[in-house]
């Protein structure tokens, strides 16, 4: 950062043809780098021997810039650079807001500079503990929705009551805040648009519908136009009734938010190669929310020692949601019965 | 050598330079393999111990931290230089602070053996990769259906039937296949058929091409056969999956039928084999580390893989 | 993949995203045409041609008129010829400009020949019905040549067994055991009495000695060989039958004299058992069944002795002390200035004067020196390649490796070493050719490969 502003410098330099005041520039730089070289120092080193090159700083404030207050001029390009000097920042620090991946953001990093933590962050962080959410997760929310504190708190008290009122116990509030951060940034008006959507389109009863919100709190702020596509893939490409897309909505609403690419090419390897019937992918909708390759190296694993047997009414069943489940050294031991050492040549044939 | 237990993230990245063999899986682009590896790198790194954030020199006060008691804000030391803190600096080991290369690339389709050079390795991975060395493939057909790429994931051209070919057809078109491309190593040495240097080149046997611009094949066999898939070992140098794809295509048009490669599989890269390789459960630190041990005794049994301007070529290297 | 009673109907205009996978997925297979391949079964061997055309020896040419155009002159490349397609060839032999197709036909023909018919070594062709100036000196493309038939001769009987060809004639034997001789007789290499004057331009004159007058009753003819201007005879129990010009001794008769009568020779050879005689012009090499060489004829450049006060011509059969060292021989070539032979570790010898195949810079050795296996193919992925055949013609040699691969090296005259170029080659070089070779007729001045097509 420094060594770019010495190198804006020496462009001014180069722009600027008059000889007198490049000499006066020409100066400054060299002060400068000094300075440059005695800052590694002081980290190392004593802090007094600063003092002196301040007031020489000072001394030639008159003469060009002022550099005296370094924060005003100086442009910086993390928050990381404010956080020795801003309470708010260092408050945010301590309840464990990832500073880093908020600046990466577009904008956000001015945002949070801005806010003033007894004024701007602790009433909400006060409305949030009423709501139940833990302490623990604050730092994860602002992490992930630091814009909440633009929002008014009396809109986000009425979105909390439009849930109470809509039958969403406690418990459930808590989780879908705490799952979803952005939850809160829907108007009422929009949250009850997305959920009348879902209820409509799969014929969901009450109980389901809280069901699915709060099992997934995200899927009802998602991208609309990735919901419809994936809608039109569930019910047209593969062809479920709506019946069995209701169930397997409600116990895995995570496949409405895979891309519908993804999820159409899972769905041809489990009904086309593997052999099950709708109504299987029904039961187990795990299957569908497994990566493909994982699908395929465990299908094939069993195919060749003969195990794959998806037929309940027959020996030696193998469950399909057992397959998908756990990590390959569960699946090996527990699900294939065999080894890893067998996993693993067979996975090199692959 | 000794091995000690390490838990500190910056011996660890000290030591992380070399050679890493891994297995690509199919339909993974490289480019995905790459991230993969060195975001687990880095990952690892971030969850061993790493630096504390340095102390400020002046006893400067924390301007608003928590205490113990606190139970929302988290306590923190106090001179600490916050601005180097992991929450405001970022994680200590980033994607990007690894420097990684592949030797060669695989296709898209190909699975197999995938070498990387990490960090200091990059040195080792150039040398490996002006040396030429060759490759060994595994490549299974599937004779009756053509596709559009000759890859099994695009759309069906033509079908025919395939009752006519045997092994020994295929091994048979393999062996004079072989031999017409080991003649074209003569075009790509780059030297005047006519002199007394090519006459000394032809008497090594085979040669390395002079660049990297031409796909030369040196070994072609049939190691399986079982109607409708043939599998097929091929020995290559400078080769790409759409070569080895059009090899198998204009073969099975030889054989008077039509095919489109089923499976590709690098299964040896110059020494370092299959067999060492690193799959896909195993992309975490603990595991490249290990891997780059491994390839570096291997890189240390045979010296000459990093050695230059070697033209004579053996089966082995 | 859908569910039955559902129709794949897109209700929304949806735009599918870079993964090509729907269109894979969706694509109905069934309704993909289905190619049934032809299976060139019916034809055992396919034949490769190429070197210089203008003789039309090569018989690639349908027209007459591009026949004589300039670009046709040479073919760089081995060519499959269209005659192999709808004929079951089963033997070639090259003469000096023409070539003699055995066949196997429905319709009795046995014989075809294209080339070079200036002394009729190719029969005389009746001339075509249309006005054009018909060359009949050269003939395009391959026109059965019809041997005259006794009374009793069957189809069967007229295949042929054995053929050969030199300078401006033709020896065929059939299965019958008639031996049938064609083209210039000015030596009497025709097994004729020479006559002086002769005209051989439209002459009908196709001479047929039966067997049984050459070598008798209890012996058989199995092979014939002809050089330049003389024709050898070598029979089931070994011997060897010559006639034709002798001025350098190549009829190993014992004298320098051109003779019209087929006589036995004797020499070192007398009570030797010969299994293959080698000969593309003036040089003789014969084999006998315990792998011993022997030599007669021209031996200007010490092909057959290397001894300082060595004859230039040998003029009887002679066992060579050349090829001593080199064990068993199993097969032996001898072209215009040198000789080659391989024995039973298939590794190829050369000696001799010309392009050896040791690099541009031996032209002569005295001593056989064998040629390294790399140079046939042998090398770290193909391990057990050995060479198994190998001939020379008068310029350039020649080997087949046990891959079915065609190695050539020598002078490229009119490109006859089908490298696609006219340079010389000095080492062996692989052939492109899209098959197994199974024998290579080599030509003066074109070459001539049957080969086994891959399927």
């Amino acid at each position: 950062m420094f060594s770019l502003w010495l190198r804006n410098i020496a462009k001014i330099q180069n722009k600027t043809q008059i000889g007198t005041k490049c000499s006066i520039i020409n100066q400054q730089v060299r002060q400068l780098r000094t300075l440059r070289s005695v800052q590694n120092e002081i980290q190392v080193e004593s802090a007094e021997q600063s003092l002196p090159q301040e007031q020489r700083i000072k001394s030639h404030k008159e003469i060009a810039l002022d550099f005296g207050n370094r924060e005003a001029h100086v442009p910086s390009f993390n928050l990381a650079a404010h956080v020795n000097n801003s309470t708010t920042l260092q408050q945010f620090i301590s309840l464990g807001v990832d500073l880093h991946s908020i600046e990466r953001r577009k904008g956000l990093g001015d945002f949070v500079l801005r806010l003033d933590f007894e004024k701007d962050v602790k009433p909400y962080l006060r409305f949030l503990a009423d709501q139940g959410v833990a302490p623990d997760d604050f730092g994860r929310l602002i992490t992930k929705n630091p814009l909440l504190f633009k929002e008014d708190l009396d809109a986000l008290q009425t979105r909390m009551e439009y849930l109470e009122s809509k039958r969403f116990s406690v418990e459930a509030r808590q989780r879908i805040l705490t799952q979803n951060p952005y939850w809160l940034m829907f108007s009422t008006r929009r949250i009850d648009r997305r959920l009348g959507y879902f209820q409509k389109e799969f014929h969901l009863s009450g109980h389901d519908i809280r069901l699915l919100a709060t099992k997934e709190p995200r899927l009802i702020t998602y991208n609309m136009d990735h919901l419809r596509k994936s809608v039109f893939t569930l019910r047209e490409e593969m062809g479920f009734s709506s019946k069995e897309l209701q169930t397997l909505i409600v116990h895995k609403p995570r496949l409405m938010m895979i891309s519908p690419d993804d999820i159409i090419e899972r769905f041809s390897y489990i009904h086309n190669e593997m052999g099950l019937s709708h109504k299987q992918i029904v039961q187990c909708p795990e299957l569908l929310a497994s990566r493909e390759f994982r699908l395929r190296e465990r299908h094939e694993f069993l195919k060749l020692l003969g195990r794959a047997q998806y037929d309940p009414q027959k020996d030696l069943y193998v469950s399909p949601s057992d397959m998908v489940l756990g990590n390959n050294f569960y699946f090996v031991r527990n699900v294939a019965k065999s080894d890893l050492q067998t996993f693993d040549l067979f996975l090199k044939t692959r | 050598m000794a091995l000690a237990k390490v838990y500190d993230a910056a011996t660890v990245f000290k030591h992380l330079n070399g050679i890493i063999n891994v297995y690509k899986p199919a339909g993974m682009k490289l480019k995905h393999v790459r991230n993969a590896i060195i975001g687990n790198i880095a990952k690892g790194l971030n969850e061993m111990e790493l630096r504390e954030p340095r102390k400020l020199a002046r006893d400067t006060p924390l301007l608003g931290t928590g205490t113990a008691a606190d139970s929302v804000l988290h306590n923190i030391a106090s001179n600490t230089d916050l601005s180097d803190h992991i929450l405001a600096a970022g994680p200590r080991y980033m994607p990007r602070d690894v420097r990684c290369a592949t030797v060669a690339t695989l296709g898209d389709h190909t699975s197999g053996v995938l070498l990387f050079g990490i960090n200091d390795g990059l040195k080792q991975s150039i040398h490996i990769q002006r040396n030429r060395p060759i490759r060994v493939y595994h490549v299974t057909a599937r004779m009756g259906t053509a596709t559009e790429n000759h890859m099994p994931d695009s759309r069906v051209t033509v079908r025919a039937n395939h009752r006519h070919v045997s092994a020994d057809r295929i091994s048979g078109l393999a062996a004079s296949l072989q031999a017409s491309h080991q003649r074209k190593m003569y075009e790509m040495c780059g030297v005047d058929l006519q002199t007394q240097a090519a006459y000394e080149l032809a008497c090594k046997g085979l040669i390395r091409p002079a660049d990297n611009s031409q796909p030369v094949l040196y070994g072609i066999k049939l190691i399986h056969f079982e109607r409708p898939n043939f599998t097929l070992e091929l020995h290559a140098i400078n080769e790409s999956e759409q070569f080895i794809a059009a090899l198998i295509h204009d073969m099975a048009i030889e054989l008077r039928t039509v095919a489109h490669c089923s499976q590709l599989r690098c299964v040896r890269h110059a020494h370092f084999d299959v067999t060492d390789s690193l799959l896909r459960h195993g992309w975490h630190l603990p595991g490249i580390v290990k891997n780059l041990r491994r390839q570096r005794e291997i890189l240390e049994a045979n010296p000459q893989l990093l050695e230059q301007e070697r033209i004579e070529l053996h089966a082995a290297s | 993949m859908l569910k039955s009673g559902k129709l794949w109907i897109p209700r929304l205009s949806r735009s599918f995203t870079a993964k090509s996978k729907r269109v894979v997925l969706g694509q109905d297979t069934t309704k993909i045409k289905h190619y049934e391949p032809k299976i060139s079964a019916t034809h055992e061997n396919r034949v490769y041609v190429w070197g210089f055309q203008e003789t039309g020896a090569l018989g690639l040419q349908r027209n007459i008129k591009k026949a004589q155009e300039r670009y046709t002159e040479m073919v760089h490349h081995p060519t499959r010829l269209q005659f192999s397609n709808n004929n079951d060839i089963t033997d070639v032999t090259t003469g000096y400009g023409f070539t003699a197709y055995a066949v196997n036909r429905s319709d009795g023909e046995t014989l075809f020949g294209s080339g070079l018919n200036t002394d009729c070594q190719l029969g005389l062709q009746p001339k075509p019905k249309s006005k054009e100036p018909a060359n009949l000196d050269v003939i395009i493309y391959p026109t059965a040549i019809k041997l005259p038939r006794e009374a009793g001769d069957t189809d069967e009987g007229m295949k042929v067994r054995s053929m050969s060809a030199g300078r401006a004639h033709l020896v065929v034997v059939t299965q019958n055991g008639a031996v049938f001789t064609l083209g210039n007789n000015s030596y009497g290499q025709c097994g004729r009495l020479i006559i002086e004057d002769e005209c051989y331009t439209r002459s009908a004159v196709i001479h047929r000695i039966p067997q049984a007058d050459i070598c008798g009753e209890q012996d058989e003819i199995v092979s014939v060989e002809c050089g330049q201007d003389h024709t050898m005879f070598l029979t089931k129990l070994g011997k060897v039958y010559t006639c034709g010009w002798g001025a350098d001794g190549q009829t190993g008769q014992g004298n320098y004299y051109s003779a019209g009568v087929i006589t036995l020779i004797a020499g070192d050879i007398e009570k030797e058992r010969i299994v293959r005689i080698a000969c593309a012009s003036d040089c003789v090499l014969a084999l006998n069944e315990h792998g011993d060489v022997f030599g007669w004829g021209n031996s200007e450049y010490g092909q057959l002795d290397d001894s300082p006060d060595a004859e230039m011509q040998i003029n009887s059969p002679r066992a060579l002390q050349l090829t001593k060292g080199i064990g068993k021989v199993k097969d032996v070539a001898a072209g215009g200035s040198f000789c080659m032979a391989l024995n039973d570790q298939g590794l190829v010898y050369t000696w001799g004067y010309g392009i050896l195949g040791f690099g541009p810079f031996v032209e002569q050795t005295s001593r056989p020196q064998h040629l390294l296996p790399p140079l046939f193919g042998r090398n770290d992925f193909s391990n057990a390649t050995t060479v198994v055949s190998i001939g020379c013609g008068v310029f350039h040699m020649g080997a087949v490796n046990s891959d079915g691969d065609l190695f050539m090296w020598g002078k490229n005259r009119f490109g006859h070493l089908g490298l696609g170029h006219k340079k010389d080659q000095f080492f062996p070089f692989k052939t492109a050719i899209n098959g197994k070779v199974t024998k290579v007729a080599y030509g003066v001045d074109h070459t001539i490969a049957l080969c086994r097509p891959h399927i």
